[in-house]
């Protein structure tokens, strides 16, 4: 196997890419090159051509956004003067299962992620988050894809800046997309603004109420055409049960959110043409239930709920605590092990199965602050890369964030949203 | 012992597999799917023509060979009118290409 002996290059590879991005986006531009001589994808089918469409089109927007909203902004509302950092990274393990010209099946791996900082100084502050995506064609031995899903999205964001001029490289055996949102934020008294431009050619904007946790955010894309994410809710009501009945009961989120899968399952459509065509969407709205730190912290029940295009549960799971691995009392590294279930459509058309299928996580480390989590079947994966089902996913996430000076009065604000 | 034994299973586990030569008759499935749903915009019409093709003409595939791709490369190929054209038709779909009907024939390949 010739392909075999380049997988101790892979990092080698991955920490070339920026520079070759930089160096020769000429060149990088090509369409991929046939070469079947080499075990590469059948070319033309449609699993492969519904994984470029979603690559170029849909992961870019949720990549960014997630990691503005989820890991940086909570830091940043913590007080008049915060900092805040985070990388999250995910790599699912045989997202795609392509025919290849030598007869054989070949899983392709996806990584996604990247990394996010944030500054604010008193009402005002700004935010940039990086991040890549990769689609590999390697074959390599499970450590080297494990390492090799996680490794890659951080030195690819690095890179990221230059998504405004180079959004996608191709090469033989793997595609990498960049992007990158920049924002500011306005952090009044009562309400937290925000505005920022992603580089996928689109916008996005978020207000969130600190008192009620009320928040609502989207992102606009395609001259401003399409909804690819939308989300709002109220993120936390410990506020309306007290203190007493939130150690028990545990605190509340309720949201709906919308995601827009946007494939292009059309051969005629060349490869470098594929960012401009009109593509065929999916939308999906969901209403979302979340019953955190039930018990002390014990467990955590999440319900999704399925509103269109049709009304089905789209998820459900249970997590439990089972122990925590050091001995202070607010139990700072957990192992939680989550159960459950989550529906996927039938898309036959994506080439993809439906129907129910299980979920599994076991996550070491507290939610939202850093960890690692091994798991099966991420709903979140599953609807932006529909043929990514019962596939394994790795996620590294690390958020940090602290106030630079000590607040003068009682501002801050410091509960995450959902 | 046993733990380390996992640990060299999975580290010698690749992403590699044999193909299945039916994989070429799904993949004109999914083929005649996408055509359907991006010329009709009706994903449950889609689906049903992928479920009936799957349920009502058997696969003959016996090669992994790479030309046995040509019929998806075909069908994909199709334009708005042809599909329309083509409707429910499964056999019609199948006549179209002279690298389809030697999949879906008794004990033929490409």
């Amino acid at each position: 196997m010739r392909r075999a002996a380049r997988a101790p290059r892979l990092a080698a590879i991955a920490a070339a890419v920026a520079l070759a991005a930089l160096a020769a986006p000429a060149a990088a531009q090509g369409v991929p090159s046939v070469f079947c001589e080499n075990g590469a994808p059948v070319l033309g089918t449609i699993p492969l051509q519904v994984m470029y469409g979603a690559f170029d089109r849909a992961a870019q927007v949720y990549g960014a956004v997630h990691l503005v909203e989820d890991r940086l902004l909570p830091h940043l509302r913590k007080g008049p003067s915060a900092f805040a950092f985070a990388y999250d990274t995910a790599g699912v393990l045989g997202a795609i299962d392509v025919p290849t010209c030598t007869g054989q099946s070949l899983r392709a791996d996806l990584a996604s992620g990247g990394m996010g900082l944030g500054y604010r100084w008193g009402p005002l502050s700004l935010y940039y988050a990086g991040t890549t995506t990769w689609l590999s064609f390697f074959e390599a031995t499970m450590p080297s894809r494990i390492l090799g899903s996680n490794g890659f999205p951080i030195l690819g964001s690095l890179a990221s800046p230059i998504a405004v001029f180079l959004p996608r490289v191709d090469f033989d055996e793997f595609s990498v997309s960049a992007d990158f949102i920049v924002g500011a934020g306005l952090h009044l008294p009562f309400v937290d603004v925000l505005a920022g431009f992603v580089a996928s050619r689109g916008l996005y904007a978020g207000i969130y109420q600190g008192q009620t946790r009320l928040f609502a955010g989207g992102a606009l894309s395609d001259a401003l055409s399409r909804l690819p994410y939308a989300r709002f809710g109220v993120g936390d009501l410990d506020w309306l049960y007290g203190e007493g009945l939130v150690s028990v009961i545990g605190s509340t989120s309720l949201y709906a959110e919308r995601v827009e899968y946007a494939a292009l399952p059309e051969v005629s459509v060349a490869r470098e043409d594929y960012g401009a065509a009109p593509a065929v969407l999916f939308s999906t709205w969901q209403a979302h239930f979340a019953q955190r730190r039930i018990a002390g912290g014990l467990f955590d029940v999440h319900v999704a709920l399925a509103v269109s295009p049709a009304v089905e549960l789209a998820d459900a799971t249970l997590s439990w605590r089972v122990v925590c691995l050091d001995d202070g009392p607010e139990c700072a590294v957990p192992l939680i092990v989550t159960g459950g279930v989550m529906h996927k459509p039938t898309t036959w058309f994506y080439g993809t199965d439906g129907g129910y299928l299980p979920r599994a996580e076991l996550q070491l480390g507290p939610r939202d602050v850093a960890g690692v989590t091994i798991g099966l079947n991420d709903p979140a994966v599953a609807t932006t890369f529909p043929f990514a089902r019962n596939a394994v996913f790795v996620r590294v996430m690390f958020s940090v964030g602290a106030l630079t000076e000590a607040p003068t009065d009682d501002a801050s604000e410091a509960t995450p949203s959902e | 012992m046993r733990w380390m034994a996992a640990a060299l299973l999975l580290a010698a586990c690749t992403n590699e597999s044999d193909r299945d030569p039916s994989a070429v008759c799904d993949n004109v499935g999914y083929a005649i799917a996408s055509r359907t749903l991006s010329c009709t915009g009706d994903p449950e019409q889609a689906n049903a023509r992928y479920e009936r093709l799957a349920a009502e003409i058997p696969c003959a595939s016996t090669t992994v060979a790479d030309l046995s791709f040509d019929c998806v490369r075909a069908v994909n190929a199709k334009t708005c009118s042809e599909v329309l054209a083509l409707g429910d038709d499964l056999t019609a779909w199948i006549a179209t290409s002279s690298s389809c009907p030697p999949l879906f024939a008794p004990g033929g390949a490409p």
